[in-house]
């Protein structure tokens, strides 16, 4: 089976308007949808996102599953404020999506946006970050440890 | 099209531009089968994102502007443009203005 890669496209604002200009006057590409990629300004605009702790969360979402954000906690060893706080912003720029649970209490269940097992960029500058266990194994013929 | 452009505005704040375009049949609430909206989002610290600006276009108002978001998705205000293109212009120039 083929990895699944979320990819992540650098776009200065200037040339992402003038993109969304050509398409909205060709009418080109208006029936298309593209859940797998997310545009960003620069670089360090990803990089202020994307920090160590985000990638072990999203490596444990993907990997263990955890039922609930307090569980991902407990798995990380982390406090789970601080981790509600990482996943809230990781929610927001559309890594994962927070899921209410059916258990009554209001728990959130963390789940990645889909089912993705590489995050690659088009920069030279970034390297790819490997999500899954399967990409692991993989790209590097090995586990390694969330 | 659905489309999600993050960016750090000069103000030094993330943002998030949000584009829905697409054909659609239904011409009585979209007279130009074209049922679009473009979004700005302010996007907190704590992963909180607000809605600040929003174009669409539908029936019965025609193109026209949120413009006391995040407060009152409510207030509407007609703008005179004649395409999407000149919508996404003023969309733009827009968010250039609230993320300097």
């Amino acid at each position: 089976m083929r990895l699944k890669f979320l990819n992540i496209v650098f776009k200065e604002s200037n040339e992402f308007f003038a993109d969304i200009n050509k398409v909205l006057k060709s009418g080109k590409g208006l029936n298309t949808r593209s859940e797998n990629v997310l545009i960003f300004d620069s670089v360090k605009t990803f990089n202020n996102v994307m920090t160590v702790n985000k990638i072990q969360i999203l490596r444990t979402i993907s990997q263990l599953r955890p039922e609930s954000v307090y569980q991902l906690a407990m798995t990380l060893n982390r406090v789970p404020q601080h981790v509600l706080k990482d996943c809230r912003q990781l929610e927001a720029f559309k890594f994962i999506k927070l899921e209410v649970t059916d258990s009554g209490r209001g728990s959130l269940r963390p789940i990645l946006a889909f089912d993705y097992d590489v995050i690659r960029t088009d920069s030279p500058l970034v390297s790819p970050y490997t999500i899954s266990e399967r990409s692991e194994r993989l790209l590097f013929g090995k586990r390694v440890a969330v | 099209m659905i489309i999600d452009y993050i960016f750090t505005g000069t103000d030094g704040i993330d943002y998030s531009v949000e584009i829905e375009v697409y054909e659609t049949q239904d011409l009585s609430m979209f007279p130009e089968g074209v049922n679009g909206t473009f979004r700005l989002l302010r996007i907190n610290p704590d992963g909180e994102r607000k809605l600040i600006y929003l174009i669409d276009n539908h029936a019965p108002y025609g193109f026209h502007e949120h413009d006391e978001l995040p407060e009152n998705h409510e207030s509407r205000v007609t703008i005179h443009v004649k395409s999407w293109q000149e919508a996404w212009e003023k969309f733009q120039a827009r968010c250039r203005e609230i993320t300097k």
